[in-house]
């Protein structure tokens, strides 16, 4: 009997006791599982409701949207919000899903990584099982980067795997640190740069795995993508606050920027705009080739999300779970952002010229806005 | 405000030591016992209390009002309290501390599952929780191995391909041992307080041992650095029962106590 459990045992059990007169087996059993109780509860009753959890991974292929959350992995039809199938079926206790799916280029497949720390390749039309790959022994958080003859698939456990469109492993890289970001791919090199939350940026050769070289190690976590530019240019945001403009054949960068926070999603180019956002709620756009900040706006929550463009409108949404939507020059389009009731964490997607919002929220899954911020649809998964 | 007294202080000394030690493992043992020496004095209090509630409990005066009112519990209750009071004893006065110390121990667990944050829902709820003087940028990712265990995982010793959960068993056997040898020796062997305590000394090992082995391994990690310094502070004390730990069988004057209430 520890501190935890003497004094109750001597009072509370003494002054229980004494009120009622319980069969005495009945009631020792009820008052061990009564503290049992109160003690597990306690554990979990005030921790964070991120545990084991994460926010909503999506795609959008055509009119189909892709979201990846909790127990399921479900096709939604974007231009009404009907759902066309669910992975699995039937919900799996041991099966769960954050980590965004990826299409393959001529729309075959379907790439899925799991919490479960398995791969899979579903049949995008009907959510049919293709194949799985099981070596993973963490789950998967970033989404795959899918080419014509390969799948690289990042996971928790340090380790890059390259397999074929088949499912068979071709090699693994492995770095110091889970990887968080999906891999990009550049043709020039054909090679696939990888950043890791071990502060390191890798270039791979995309055939055999080889490093091609690496950054020293950064001043934070790289959580995001680094997007590259036509003209070779990688930008990728750290949780250092510093964005950075990277020249892979030179490997040094062109130019940095400090943010005010954690940089953690990939940063948007449109015309000669670098476009990303910080955890202070910054939306923040420079000059590509300089770094010279053009404007600035401030949101009221984190941003983890990337930006995205649609017909020269930028939308971008925060934990707060409001919706921005900004011109190329920096001028809010709406008054007032777009509220919604719930977090947006996950990069917004365009569709059937709707933008759909996945959300981390009590009911909705996904919203569904018209340009002019008017709500198309919402779609509540079915339990 | 649970978070701003409890858990932000918690995350960020455990951040703090992790960052000078450069283990998170190290980190969460000296970190609990830091806590366990922070609440030491509460421990003491707490055990005071006890000691001197099980003290008045086989004194000849409290035996002879159980008799004499053992079909009047309503007076029972009342001659109990004038007892009580007469010998300036707070019957809530082991609970108190208690109460002080559940909140912390809640806190430490969930700073350490906070702290480890591994995915990237965690790992935002985390960077709120951060004071400035925590370079958070410069520690994340956190190294989570110790020894064969990742931190962040259930723990198994593969031996010959097999999983072997150790640190769940070692959970389970300080768990035991700590019961075992701070149970003081029961005040009256038959009454339901001692039964009771005898069936949670049974149980509570087997439920911390079974959230060590489903959970984080840095949890069990807690709960065995919880209980070694636990035991320590007992030994430290001088107030350890060493008969309790062999002893697997009911004391004699409980089964005659139940054998006369049926």
């Amino acid at each position: 009997m520890n501190p935890l459990q003497s004094g109750v045992l001597i009072n509370l059990t003494h002054i229980f006791i004494h009120r009622k007169k319980w069969n005495e087996k009945i009631s020792q059993v009820i008052l061990a599982i009564l503290y049992l109780l109160i003690f597990a509860i306690s554990l979990t009753a005030c921790a964070p409701a991120s545990m084991m959890s994460n926010w909503p991974g999506s795609a959008v292929k055509d009119d189909v949207v892709y979201v990846a959350y909790q127990a399921h992995l479900y096709a939604i039809q974007a231009s009404n919000g009907t759902e066309l199938w669910r992975f699995p079926k039937e919900t799996d206790n041991k099966i769960s899903f954050y980590a965004p799916p990826a299409l393959s280029p001529d729309g075959t497949q379907l790439i899925a990584g799991g919490f479960n720390h398995v791969l899979y390749s579903l049949d995008p039309n009907t959510g049919s099982e293709q194949w799985r790959f099981e070596e993973s022994k963490y789950p998967y958080i970033a989404g795959p980067l899918v080419t014509e003859d390969s799948i690289y698939a990042p996971t928790n456990d340090h380790l890059l795997y390259a397999l074929d469109r088949k499912g068979n492993k071709r090699w693994e890289f492995k770095t110091n640190a889970p990887i968080w970001a999906t891999p990009t791919y550049d043709p020039a090199c054909k090679c696939i740069y990888v950043a890791c939350l071990d502060h390191i940026l890798y270039a791979l050769q995309a055939r055999d795995g080889a490093l091609l070289w690496k950054t020293e190690r950064l001043e934070g976590a790289i959580a995001s993508s680094p997007v590259l530019s036509e003209d070779g240019i990688l930008y990728f945001g750290t949780f250092g606050k510093l964005l950075h403009a990277f020249d892979p054949r030179a490997k040094a960068d062109v130019w940095t920027y400090t943010a005010s926070n954690w940089i953690w999603g990939s940063p948007l180019l449109v015309e000669d705009q670098v476009i990303f956002s910080d955890l202070s709620g910054n939306v923040i756009a420079l000059d590509s080739k300089n770094g010279a900040e053009r404007w600035k706006i401030a949101t009221n929550a984190a941003i983890t999300a990337q930006p995205i463009v649609y017909q020269n409108v930028i939308y971008i949404g925060n934990e707060a779970g409001e919706l921005y939507a900004i011109d190329l020059q920096g001028n809010l389009i709406w008054q007032q952002p777009k509220k919604f009731d719930g977090k947006i964490l996950t990069t917004a997607l365009v569709a059937d010229e709707i933008i759909l919002i996945p959300l981390v929220a009590k009911d909705n899954l996904v919203i569904a806005i018209n340009q002019d911020g008017g709500q198309a649809w919402a779609y509540q998964p079915v339990k | 405000m649970w978070d701003l007294i409890i858990i932000n202080p918690m995350v960020n000394t455990l951040l703090y030591i992790y960052s000078v030690i450069g283990n998170f493992g190290i980190a969460i043992i000296i970190f609990t016992i830091l806590i366990r020496l922070i609440t030491h004095p509460l421990t003491v209090s707490q055990m005071k209390s006890a000691q001197a509630m099980q003290e008045m409990q086989k004194s000849k005066e409290w035996q002879e009002i159980q008799k004499k009112y053992k079909d009047d519990k309503q007076k029972l209750s009342q001659e109990q309290m004038r007892l009580y009071q007469e010998m300036g004893i707070n019957p809530f006065g082991s609970c108190l501390p208690l109460l002080i110390q559940f909140p912390i121990i809640i806190g430490l667990y969930q700073a350490i599952i906070r702290a480890l944050a591994t995915t990237p829902y965690q790992l935002l709820d985390l960077s709120k929780h951060l004071y400035s003087f925590i370079n958070a940028a410069e520690l994340i990712p956190l190294n989570n191995k110790f020894l064969w265990m990742d931190l962040s995982q259930p723990e198994r010793l593969p031996v010959f391909g097999i999983g072997i959960p150790v640190l769940a068993i070692v959970v389970v056997i300080t768990t035991y041992l700590q019961q075992k040898l701070m149970t003081p020796p029961p005040a009256q062997p038959g009454d339901q307080t001692a039964q009771m305590s005898q069936m949670m000394n049974l149980y509570m090992p087997l439920f911390i041992g079974y959230i060590s082995y489903t959970l984080a391994s840095g949890l069990a990690l807690y709960f065995v650095t919880s209980n070694v310094v636990g035991i320590l502070q007992y030994a430290a004390m001088g107030k350890l029962n060493w008969k309790n730990l062999l002893s697997f069988r009911s004391q004699p004057g409980m089964q005659k106590n139940i054998g006369k209430k049926k």
